[in-house]
């Protein structure tokens, strides 16, 4: 029967390509994470640390007594000096831990679900190719991770120009924006990568949570033991999360021990292994899904 | 979407010698068919291989060997999945996520923006009698209810093809009744369904063509009535009732159609050959014998009987 006689009326509109579909599955993750209501107990958490550096700011420059004296201990400027006083360094790193908590708990609800339930291949039956439902994944991680870093820094940096009414606050110090956007695009890099790839391995949030723990954290203590017991600090690299800070913190240019700076870029090159590692995985997985193993 | 739909008969999914592989395990073994619009039904037993053909059909998975294309391009194209409905036989999906926001993802996927996709998800909700239900959460669903929003996001983006693995699974009569009146429909619109079940009795009305996979092999393709009528060659079963059941069965046994006769009971159970020459045959001695043939009633017939036919096939 000829379609046109039988009704049948295609979409005449203009289709977006699959990069845009992406954002669908962005989305869709996103909501998914703040309906878990355990996950707002840490995003309270960051937003108690973020009202903190608010007050600190307002009193810093509202009120001169308690200003001199909190300034002595953190300042709002470009470069972090040696006493490590960068105020907006200083809230990124400790949001950058809320994170780390944070995505411990939400590989699951991030992908791990998907791959339990084999709902990935449905979707991946739309409009989409593995890359693009990747991709919308790790964007969602991406902005959860500015949502809770890089946006509050931000708005930090605006209020301390507003409070200060120095105008030329904001141009002068106009790095800490590119500062702050690149420790938290090295985060956002290999933390989703490392979640997802765990999230298509290990499915619960339970094998996930602990995987996290011991990769961030447990590695930290048998590196700070290594290091303490051989004298060698190139143990130091087996932290992967002093590594992310030590990589990020170059775009503060801000290094308080000498060993961070020679250090560096075999930190980066660590966490640029680790992440093709996980890419791999990845794909891997994806592989799999296809052959329907 | 309309560049690539096809304004014809035209075959709108080929398989080309397909075979699938699952390690060691063969799915799918050097299967070739094509589908025209309209309703086919994909019948077999469980682990015959349907939902490869729809997994490889709806572009999740490809084949070891040979091809599958859709509307002209390989099924796993971003380009021909946009043409492409699929409702799957999972349903476990976002449980917490309302039905409506449900379908408008998935219409989101094909690339439709925000407002055409709550304008599509709408009109899709609306042809599979769900509007009033869609702001409940998919787990607060039932069975046939999951299976209606499963259609409605198969069905938003309006696409040319629609790959349906298991619809009525879980269905109540009545809306199994409502389903099948949409798939016809659907068909009747042009569009080219490809259905799978195992229950092909409840679906035979509608299909353009029957598709009968054994042990993932093709082994029938055609109408209903092309199968049947090939099966006219092949064993038939039939039982007959007569007032004297072994002076039939004697004389039945030295007919060279008939393959194997049993008594059982008050029936004559007979596996005959070259069924038409038989029946000529029957009506001649029913007419003379001294006894009374009082029912004949053919065991094979029905969609139901052919798949079992084809299904013991050596």
């Amino acid at each position: 029967m000829p379609i046109d006689v039988a009704r049948y009326h295609g979409w005449n509109g203009t289709l977006r390509g699959p990069w845009y579909s992406a954002l669908a599955v962005t989305r869709t993750t996103l909501r998914q994470v703040f309906r878990r209501k355990v996950l707002w107990v840490l995003l309270a958490l960051g937003l108690f640390n973020f009202l903190l550096y608010f007050a600190l700011i307002y009193a810093s420059t509202q009120l001169p007594r308690v200003g001199d004296r909190l300034l002595e201990r953190m300042d709002f400027v470009v470069r972090p000096d040696a006493q490590q006083r960068n105020g907006y360094l200083r809230f990124v790193e400790q949001q950058g831990l809320v994170v780390m908590m944070l995505l411990a708990f939400a590989g699951s609800v991030i992908i791990g679900a998907d791959f339990r339930q084999r709902g990935v291949a449905f979707y991946l039956a739309h409009g989409l190719h593995p890359v693009h439902y990747l991709w919308g994944k790790w964007l969602a991680v991406a902005v959860l991770l500015a949502l809770v870093t890089a946006l509050p820094a931000l708005v930090l940096f605006v209020e301390y120009g507003l409070f200060t009414t120095d105008w030329d606050y904001w141009w002068q110090n106009r790095a800490v924006v590119s500062s702050v956007l690149g420790y938290v695009l090295v985060m956002a890099v290999v933390l989703g990568v490392l979640l997802l790839a765990l999230g298509t391995w290990l499915h619960k949030t339970v094998p996930i949570a602990i995987t996290w723990t011991s990769l961030l954290v447990l590695s930290g203590a048998v590196a700070g033991q290594l290091t303490r017991s051989t004298g060698n600090r190139y143990w130091l690299l087996l932290n992967l999360w002093r590594n992310v800070r030590v990589v990020g913190r170059w775009f503060f240019g801000y290094y308080p021990r000498p060993e961070d700076r020679l250090l560096a870029p075999w930190a980066a090159l660590i966490l640029g292994g680790l992440t093709a590692l996980c890419a791999a995985l990845l794909w891997w997985q994806l592989v799999r899904l296809r052959r329907w193993d | 979407m309309n560049d690539l739909a096809p304004r014809d008969d035209s075959a709108q999914v080929v398989f080309d010698r397909v075979t699938r592989f699952y390690g060691p395990v063969i799915g799918l073994n050097e299967v070739s068919f094509t589908l025209p619009p309209g309703v086919t039904v994909l019948f077999g037993a469980n682990g015959a291989g349907k939902s490869t053909v729809m997994r490889l059909a709806s572009g999740q998975i490809r084949p070891s060997l040979g091809r599958v294309q859709l509307l002209g391009r390989d099924a796993w194209s971003t380009e021909a999945k946009r043409h492409l409905g699929y409702c799957p036989d999972v349903d476990r999906f976002y449980e917490e996520m309302p039905g409506r926001d449900f379908v408008r993802l998935m219409v989101r996927l094909q690339g439709y923006s925000p407002r055409q996709a709550r304008h599509l998800a709408e009109e899709a909700l609306a042809r599979v009698d769900m509007v009033h239900r869609a702001h409940r959460p998919l787990r607060t669903y039932s069975q046939g209810m999951r299976q209606r929003i499963k259609l409605a996001q198969a069905l938003a983006h309006r696409p040319q093809v629609l790959l349906l693995d298991e619809p009525l699974a879980g269905v109540d009569p009545g809306g199994r009744h409502t389903l099948l009146e949409l798939f016809a429909q659907l068909g009747d619109e042009g569009r080219c369904v490809l259905l799978s079940t195992h229950m092909l009795r409840e679906v035979e009305s509608l299909a353009r063509q029957v598709l009968v996979l054994v042990q993932g092999r093709l082994v029938a393709q055609g109408t209903l009535e092309q199968i049947r009528q090939w099966l006219d060659d092949q064993p038939l079963l039939l039982a007959l009732e007569a007032d004297q059941q072994r002076p039939l069965a004697r004389e039945l046994i030295g007919w060279e159609e008939v393959l194997s006769v049993q008594v059982e009971g008050p029936r004559v159970l007979v596996r005959v050959q070259q069924a038409g020459s038989f029946y000529q045959k029957l009506n001649h001695l029913a007419a003379q014998a001294p006894w009374q043939l009082r029912r004949l009633e053919p065991l094979d017939v029905g969609a139901d009987a052919v798949f079992r036919y084809l299904n013991q096939r050596p």
